[in-house]
């Protein structure tokens, strides 16, 4: 059986019965400050912040959590080297240089602001993705009056992904059996048609279950019965406290020019 | 027993009757070639056949879900007609659960996709939520609700499914191959979820290749050969021995036992279980 591990912790977290709209409430409170602010020493605080409430109080396991910030915040520092090197001129502050090619302290300052803000604002928006389960986001999605259709294809995909990554799974364990990745060319032939007949069975089974819908009386919606949940006070208020003190913490960086 | 000529008659109180069904799929012979078929309201109906004998072809036609060439399905004294309208009433009536769970659960929420049949009757939610814990309990699921349906076993993933039939609260509820890929612990909690919706009135059909899930569990068996279907007391069709020759089917193990060992089968009270079997040899 497929499984993922951001999916797993988010279905099995302390966090998991919490509403949707209350773990929002920190985790885009967090993003909007990180993704503001002017000064790393704020992104860091707001990167040990989110990763305190995953680690502490969501008992988000580390592994899974540092995997999918640190995947990726691989990208971030590959789109960050540019920032850091100078092109040509004549730049002051130079600390290495490799003919028209150099680095400055100020594009490495800059280059460090802006990966350290995109990993903190990564940091928390995984907050909510391995808290809160994709049913549950989805069904926020619907409170908020995104189209229904895109939600229920966003729902579908979520639910198949799982039946066919089984699938995938038991086609290649079958195909690895049969030594069908003995050597590279065998593995590409293998995997084409594996593709093959991945997609021929994603067909049927989509026929398969829009009958199967069908039958249960499905007339082009899928809505189903909302999770019931309570906000709980407490929770937002503690988070809107966090929030605004880092968000007060960081204006106040910015003011006071600290990097 | 019921035969391609001359005329048929359905059983008295029969809630869901096929009759004359036609039925197949474009560039092959008619899988149905005039079956006919009555479901006793509150009986047991077991479905015997061999792969591609037309079971599962039989379920969609009285579903709704396929629409025979010739024939027609009649629940509660009307026909089923295949509109919109028609199909809507019908299946409030009649549901169909197919084989492979995974056809049928849309929703990676247990809860939510037992809510969708009763959503799209256009219930109110505090319905909706009486039917979908209601369900829940007669398929003893209640606590994978809040679980997620890729993280069920495929036991577990069967019975949700079922209860998602269930909470539409049918008359008949048509069950395709529910104990194909089951442990023997798994196919015992559904006949217990089973006697469940039979002790709430539900009357339940289920096709299968299982003969000793059939013998002890059915009250009525119906054998599809041929592309008709031969219907009759669970006693009287599984001692057919040239009929389920024909169809390709075992005999069930009790009366293989007895009749090896000389014993004649009791109509009246054929022995279904081993300690049934252990008392007659006792």
């Amino acid at each position: 059986m497929a499984r993922f591990a951001l999916d797993e912790a988010a279905w099995s977290g302390p966090w998991r019965q919490r509403s949707t709209a209350e773990k929002a409430v920190l985790s885009m409170g967090l993003l909007g400050v990180a993704a503001t602010s002017r000064s790393m020493w704020a992104s860091l605080l707001v990167l040990g912040a989110a990763v305190g409430c995953a680690l502490r109080a969501a008992r988000v396991p580390l592994r899974t959590y540092a995997v999918a910030v640190l995947a990726p915040a691989s990208f971030v520092v590959l789109g960050a080297i540019p920032i850091a090197l100078t092109f040509g001129g004549s730049p002051t502050g130079v600390l290495a240089q490799l003919g028209p090619v150099a680095v400055t302290a100020d594009g490495l300052m800059s280059a460090g602001q802006v990966a350290l803000r995109s990993t903190a604002a990564m940091a928390a928006m995984t907050l909510l993705a391995a808290t809160t389960p994709m049913v549950d986001l989805l069904g926020g999605l619907r409170r908020l009056r995104v189209p229904e259709a895109l939600v229920d294809i966003a729902g579908l995909v979520y639910r198949m992904l799982f039946t066919l990554m089984d699938s995938v799974l038991a086609v290649r364990e079958a195909q690895a059996a049969r030594l069908g990745f003995v050597d590279g060319r065998t593995a590409r032939r293998s995997m084409g048609l594996m593709g093959g007949s991945i997609l021929g069975r994603a067909w049927q089974r989509s026929r398969r279950l829009e009958e199967g819908l069908r039958g249960r009386g499905y007339a082009g919606s899928l809505r189903t019965l909302p999770r019931e949940t309570t906000v709980s006070i407490p929770f937002v208020t503690a988070s809107g406290v966090l929030v605004v003190t880092l968000a007060a913490t960081s204006f106040l960086f910015t003011l006071r020019g600290v990097a | 027993m019921t035969h391609r000529t001359g005329t048929w008659e359905p059983t008295e109180g029969a809630v869901l009757v096929g009759e004359g069904l036609h039925a197949g799929y474009p560039g092959r012979a008619d899988v149905l070639d005039c079956a006919h078929i009555a479901v006793s309201s509150g009986s047991r109906l077991a479905l015997l056949g061999e792969n591609g004998s037309g079971k599962t072809t039989l379920l969609r036609c009285l579903s709704g879900a396929h629409e025979p060439t010739a024939g027609r399905v009649v629940v509660d004294g009307i026909a089923l007609s295949h509109s919109a309208s028609g199909l809507r009433e019908h299946r409030q009536r009649v549901q169909l659960v197919l084989q492979d769970p995974d056809d049928q659960l849309f929703s990676a929420d247990v809860r939510a996709d037992v809510s969708f049949g009763p959503i799209n009757l256009g219930l109110d939610d505090a319905e909706v939520r009486v039917r979908v814990a209601e369900a829940l309990e007669l398929l003893d699921v209640t606590e994978l609700a809040d679980r997620p349906v890729h993280q069920l076993s495929y036991g577990q993933r069967k019975r949700v499914a079922i209860a998602g039939a269930v909470a539409m609260r049918p008359q008949v509820l048509l069950l395709d191959e529910p104990t194909a890929g089951l442990d023997p612990r798994a196919v015992t909690t559904l006949r217990a979820a089973l006697s469940n919706l039979e002790a709430r009135g539900t009357t339940v059909v289920v096709s299968t290749h299982d003969i000793d899930f059939a013998w002890e569990w059915a009250d009525e068996v119906g054998v599809v050969v041929d592309g008709i279907v031969h219907q009759g007391s669970t006693v009287k069709i599984m001692t057919d021995e040239a009929l389920l020759g024909r169809a390709h089917l075992g005999v069930p193990w009790p009366v293989r036992l007895l009749r090896s060992l000389g014993h004649e089968i009791d109509v009246v009270a054929p022995p279904r279980t081993v300690s049934d079997v252990a008392r007659l040899l006792g």
